[in-house]
Order: structure tokens, then sequence, then C-alpha cells
């Protein structure tokens, strides 16, 4: 852990009593309640845009609870310190424990349950390091109370204090992801903005359809993914034949255009020679002389013309097999992008199964169901991704 | 026409398709010495075997990717001056540089026509 407290800073700022699991988890539980209900205020707040005189009241009783010298532990920085040391005392491998306070000092010995959780805690520690500044912040001035990303932030610890209680180190652990999201460094911005934008897209595709998707149809839509994959892989294929097929018949046509190109050449070579012949005759044979100027004038406007118009016919087929050629790398791009298009599918794919992970988890019991009001993290009874809950989640993201 | 027909032309693409129509392009301008290779891996092993006047390669390929073939080919003695010309689908600006950078003589976007190789080519080797 960075920057333990130290056990001599903590020692001299008070006492050191015995501290049983139960203190601590009761503890946990009184800090997961006020943020619930500092959470709640918030709502309040949010929905009505002012800050009445009964609010602000609520508000400074809150902060005078949790800056309360006569709390266990003093205020939520306190057990972020408390956190620190304790981590400090198990990477030293000395598994003792002790706790601020205003009594004697006492050292637990080993004690397996508390180490278990204590590695717990440690994912804790430097989620409360930031949270703890927020938090206190958050007493300070009315701005921060209207963020929407603070009011989640404090939902979201206190649904995380309550899966603390519960032992429930999944749902921990999806509440610090949650926490993580909201907390924003730079990088955590572009994963929620980058996170927001698929999510804003799910969002509108519901909204397009104005309904609900059940479960079961988000599932259906999930199991349609692979096959959708391997619908557009099968096109790539087929795209792929089909320019070496054009490739195949151009060629062909290319060879055959050479090898008539080459026998008109040829032929035009043979009919020059003859009209050279006939020219030469001609000289000879002055009787007949005329009979094969009109022979030769014949050759050269019929048979000769035409082979050199065939031979500029194909010259122009040569431009046309070139840029033939060339547009069948279109091909490779379609390609290309379709495989981005797959990629972005399966991409869907894991957050649609995420988002299926998250509703259909095992309902809890009546009575966590009852305590855990924030509904951001438990079990949805009606198994159904509502509008509502998308909503949430965007606004939860930012949007 | 080519500024020689008798240099010969090493084409790096892993579509095969690509590599065909490279391949029949140059083919029509005249160069007759044409290898093919399917990745940088590849181009390499041929350049150890064979005498390659220029290059002409893709970007994205699988174990050897066109830019780390054109970096090796810019570390390497007796190959350090061999022209490569990168005819690739990558038309983001930093991709761009990255190529520059690691001394690409020539660059083409995908889709690309015959009159655009020739020219490039012709600048090449100009």
């Amino acid at each position: 852990m960075e920057n333990p407290v130290s056990e001599e800073s903590l020692n001299a700022s008070s006492g050191l009593r015995e501290i049983s699991r139960e203190e601590i988890l009761r503890a946990l539980q009184e800090i997961g309640e006020l943020l619930e209900s500092y959470s709640v205020l918030m709502e309040n707040l949010s929905e009505t845009g002012d800050v009445d005189q009964g609010s602000e009241n609520t508000l400074v009783k809150h902060k005078e609870k949790i800056s309360g010298q006569e709390n266990v532990l003093k205020d939520l920085e306190l057990l972020e310190k408390f956190l620190a040391f304790i981590l400090h005392r198990i990477k030293s491998h000395r598994l003792t424990f002790r706790l601020p306070y205003k009594g004697k000092q006492v050292e637990i010995e080993e004690n397996t349950e508390l180490s278990e959780l204590s590695d717990h805690l440690s994912q804790f520690q430097p989620v409360l390091e930031k949270t703890v500044s927020e938090v206190l912040a958050l007493t300070e001035g009315r701005e921060a109370f209207q963020s929407p990303r603070i009011r989640m932030l404090l939902v979201s610890l206190a649904s995380m204090y309550k899966a603390v209680i519960r032992q429930d180190w999944s749902d921990v652990e999806l509440c610090l992801n949650h926490i993580n999201m909201i907390t924003t460094s730079k990088e955590s911005k572009e994963l929620v903005d980058h996170i927001g934008d698929i999510v804003r897209k799910i969002h509108d595709s519901f909204k397009e359809l104005s309904m609900d998707y059940p479960i079961d149809d988000l599932t259906h839509t999930t199991d349609e993914i692979p096959d959708a994959v391997q619908n557009l892989y099968r096109v790539i294929r087929e795209l792929e034949e089909s320019a070496n097929t054009n490739l195949d018949m151009l060629e062909r046509l290319n060879n055959q255009a050479e090898f008539d190109v080459g026998q008109a050449k040829e032929a035009i070579e043979v009919l020059s020679i003859c009209s050279d012949e006939l020219k030469t005759l001609m000289k000879a044979n002055p009787d007949i002389a005329k009979e094969l100027a009109e022979v030769r004038v014949s050759l050269a406007e019929g048979a000769l013309v035409s082979l050199k118009d065939f031979q500029g016919v194909m010259e122009e087929f040569q431009g046309t097999y070139l840029s033939l050629l060339s547009n069948q790398s279109y091909q490779d791009l379609t390609g290309q992008t379709m495989k981005k298009v797959i990629a972005f599918m399966e991409s869907l794919q894991y957050q649609l199964i995420q988002i299926i992970s998250k509703e259909a988890k095992p309902e809890a019991s009546v009575e966590e169901k009852k305590r855990d009001t924030s509904g951001e993290f438990g079990p949805d009874a009606k198994n159904r991704l509502s509008q509502g809950r998308v909503d949430d989640l965007l606004a939860d993201l930012g949007f | 026409m080519p500024l020689d027909p008798k240099m010969s032309v090493l084409v790096v693409d892993d579509f095969a398709t690509m590599r065909r129509i490279i391949t029949n392009v140059l083919k029509q301008l005249g160069y007759e010495t044409i290898y093919e290779a399917e990745d940088g891996t590849k181009a390499l092993q041929i350049l150890e075997t064979e005498k390659v006047d220029f290059v002409i390669t893709d970007w994205n390929m699988p174990q050897m990717s066109g830019l780390d073939l054109l970096k090796a080919i810019r570390a390497s003695e007796d190959k350090k001056n061999i022209p490569v010309l990168m005819v690739t689908a990558e038309a983001m600006q930093e991709n761009i540089i990255k190529a520059a950078q690691a001394g690409v003589n020539n660059y083409i976007i995908k889709p690309f026509d015959a009159k655009t190789l020739a020219d490039k080519i012709a600048k090449i080797f100009s």
C-alpha cells in the first residue's frame, strides 16, 4: 500500500484498543447508511433544483454525524487511515490489529478471519482515499451536490458497504469497478465515455423500438450475434471468391487480348509487305498497274486500317483492364471494414452479456432487497432492462 | 513502362487477392520479376535469398506488420537502401507520419489505381 499511515502517527493521535470483526462491520454499515441517506438527499436536491432550509438542516446534521468525535470511527478520513494501517501491518506479516481509540492499546494476534476481511478491504483503500475527499467536499458547497457523478458515487459507495456487510465480494468488486469508473481521472473518463457511447447506442436502439427489452429477448439477441458474425465472415469469403473469379476472367481476357494484338501486329506487317510488293509489281507491270493500284488501295483502306483500328481498341482495353484490376482492391477494403464491424459486434455482445449477467443475478433475500433501496447493483425483480434503468445508466455515465 | 523492366519487385500483403491485383498491375506496367510474400517475416526470408530492387508492402499483416518490415529493412546494412512503397488502408495521419519516420519512400492509400502506382514508382526512382 502506498503511503501507509505509520504506526507511530496513529498511536500518537489517539489510544489503541481491541476491535472486533463485528465492530468493523458495524462501522462500515453505519457509513454505508450515512452515504445512502446522502444519496437520497442528493436525489431530492436534483429533483427540486434548489436547497431548501429543511435540506440544509439535514445536510448539516449528516455532516455533524460523519465528523462527530463520539463515533467509533471519527470520520471517513480516519477510516481510510485505519484501513491503510491494517494493510501496512499485513504487508509486514504482523497480523496484529490496533484501532485508534481513546482507550488503552491492545493488540490482537493473528486472526485469519480479519486477515481475509482485510484482504478484501485492501481493495477499498485507494478508492476511499479518493472518495473521502469528494464526500467531504460535498459538505462544503452546493455545486458538488448537484453533480450526478457525485450522487452516483454516493449510491455506489453505499451499495459497496452493504455488500461488505453481506460479504458478497463479487458485488463489492462490481461496486468498486463502478466507483472507479465514476471517479474521474483522465483515463477513466475516456473509459466512461467509451462505455457511454456503447450504452447510448443500446439505449437509442431501445428508444427507437419504443419498448422495453425483456432479458430473454436480449439473450436471444446476444445469441444471434455469433451467427451474424459468421454470416459476415461468409460474405467476406464470398466477396474474395468473387474478386478472384473476376481476376480469373480478366486475366483470360487480357491473355486473349495480348494474343490478338500480337496476331494483329503480325497481320499488319504481312499486309505492309504485300502492299510494298504490289507497289513493286505496279512498276514492273505498267499494263496492269491500274488494277494493282486498286487492289493496293483496297488493302490499305480495308484490312490494314481495320487492323490498326483493332490495335487502338486493344490499347484502350489495356487501360480498362488496369482500371478493372484496381477496382478489385475495393474487396480488400470492404473486407477490412467488415472485420471492424465484426469486432464491434463482438464487443457489443460482450457488453450485452455483462448487462444480462448483471440483470440475471440470483435474487437477493427479501431483507436484502428491502435494505438495498438504491437498486443500482442488486438484482432486478422483473428481470428486465427497463427504460428507466437504461436512463439511469446513461446518467450514471455522465450523459 | 517501367524504368527498368528487369527490376525485381517484392509484393507483401496478407491478402492473396490483393497480391494478385498488384502483381497483375505490375506485369501490365512491364515488370517481369515479381516475388510475393504474405507477411513481413516471409518477406525478409525472400529478401535474404533473392535480389529485390524494391518492395511494395501492406501495413496490417500477421506475424510482422509492414511497418516492422520497413524498420527491419532500414536496420539491415545490406538492404537499407531498398526503396519501400506502402500500399495500405491505414489512412490515419499519425500512421503516415510513423511510416515516414521509419523511412518509407512513398505511401499509397487503398483503393488505388494503376496510374497512381506507376506514378509513385516513377517518383521513387526519379
